[in-house]
């Protein structure tokens, strides 16, 4: 299910209709899993032409770069957190 | 500083616009418009360069000139390093300056242009100002792609490409005096809500001209600013009457008129470096020629912010510059 939903968000985006359906959606598409594949697929298809490295390989954690960073410490924190409470 | 010139002209005029434009009230007026973003070049900035170098081919063309006959060519556009100007430049062959004042280029060019002309020290000019949607969604906002939701006050920067053929010969539209606006801080910080972060700007030049020139506000048959928007363009008149004791008549925007507010998806409406220039090279001018309008006072209005000082949460700046267009009697 979360895979397919990867692949419709992505394929949405480069079929171009995405962005104009978010703004009937908003945080109906945004918020679940199509926005983050969206996010990264709108990244690199503005970036394609800066070349695979500079331009795909930087600029395609643009935006998700920061779910991934804060997902991984919040992760992290709570992990520590529920560990402390209630033990291994 | 307010100048005042006893001759020079603007002679002609030329617009390209992208599809968006072309969708909107004005699109009779313009002299070429595009079904495609990228106009046949491979990127957004390509794109952007090619509505300076199209415009300035159509302008050659209408002024039976070439590029040999041209002694100056000013432009200025939105992009980092102003590039888009630079290729253009680099593919015309003319002498070249860039200049940069985020939306309120097309004026600073024409005063730069007209204040070279009045000093002998040019025969003619070019000016150009251009900007493209979706070059400035990829530098200052978010991929073109990408849906983010935005806030009502957000505008869309219009594509387009606009030039105007300044020279001291007795045709076309008469320049007859200008204002250099004074940068303006009030603290504004919010980038979707420029119009706001522009209208101290744009109130304090228009005070200065009126009272440099010791004019009063009916003096002019319209006072326009460059893409203040709907909401800008109430806080504008709201503020210079608190501020300067101006209450302003026959006030428009030309953010407000380039698109179909009702119909288009434009949020707040136009804005970028030619949206003043596209709409006043092709309507205002047409109203002037055809006798009516007489005395029209353009003040375009620019946000001097980038990216990182965006994101260093500094404070948006702004300047105005004004300059004032009269029929030749």
């Amino acid at each position: 299910m979360i895979i397919t939903l990867i692949f419709l968000g992505c394929l949405l985006t480069c079929l171009g209709f995405f962005d104009k359906w978010v703004h009937f959606a908003r945080c109906g598409l945004i918020i679940p899993i199509t926005g983050f594949a969206h996010s990264m697929m709108s990244a690199a298809l503005e970036y394609r032409k800066e070349g695979l490295v500079t331009g795909i390989g930087t600029n395609m954690l643009k935006l998700a770069g920061t779910v991934i960073i804060y997902g991984v410490i919040s992760a992290y924190l709570f992990g520590t957190l529920r560990l402390l409470m209630f033990g291994a | 500083m307010t100048f005042r010139y006893n001759n020079v002209y603007i002679n002609e005029v030329s617009t390209v616009t992208g599809p968006y434009e072309a969708k909107g009230p004005l699109s009779k007026y313009f002299d070429k418009s595009y079904d495609d973003l990228y106009f046949g070049m491979n990127t957004w900035e390509q794109a952007e360069s090619k509505l300076i170098e199209e415009s300035v081919d159509i302008l050659l063309t209408k002024i039976k000139r070439t590029k040999f006959d041209i002694d100056l060519l000013i432009s200025g556009d939105l992009l980092n390093q102003i590039v888009a100007s630079n290729y253009a430049a680099s593919s015309l062959g003319m002498p070249h300056l860039g200049i940069y004042s985020a939306c309120a280029t097309s004026v600073e060019g024409l005063i730069v242009g007209s204040n070279m002309i009045e000093a002998k020290q040019i025969k003619n000019c070019i000016c150009s100002t251009s900007s493209h949607n979706n070059a400035a969604e990829k530098q200052f906002r978010y991929p073109t792609e990408y849906g983010g939701p935005k806030p009502k006050t957000a505008t869309f920067t219009s594509t387009g490409g606009a030039s105007a053929y300044l020279d001291s010969k007795k045709a076309g539209i008469r320049i007859e005096s200008a204002t250099i606006g004074i940068v303006t801080d009030i603290g504004f910080k919010d980038v979707y809500h420029m119009g706001a972060a522009m209208a101290p700007a744009a109130a304090s030049t228009i005070y200065r001209h009126l009272r440099d020139t010791k004019r009063e506000v009916g003096y002019y048959d319209l006072i326009l600013t460059g893409d203040l928007g709907v909401i800008g363009k109430e806080i504008l008149k709201e503020y210079i009457k608190t501020e300067y004791g101006i209450k302003l008549k026959n006030y428009d925007d030309t953010a407000c008129m380039i698109y179909d507010l009702k119909k288009q998806a434009v949020y707040s409406g136009a804005s970028g470096p030619a949206c003043a220039p596209l709409v006043t090279y092709s309507y205002i001018l047409q109203k002037m020629k055809n006798g009516e309008l007489d005395r029209v006072l353009l003040v375009a209005t620019g946000a001097l912010m980038s990216q990182t000082t965006v994101n260093q949460k500094l404070s948006i700046p702004s300047i105005a510059h004004a300059i004032s267009l009269e029929v030749i009697e």
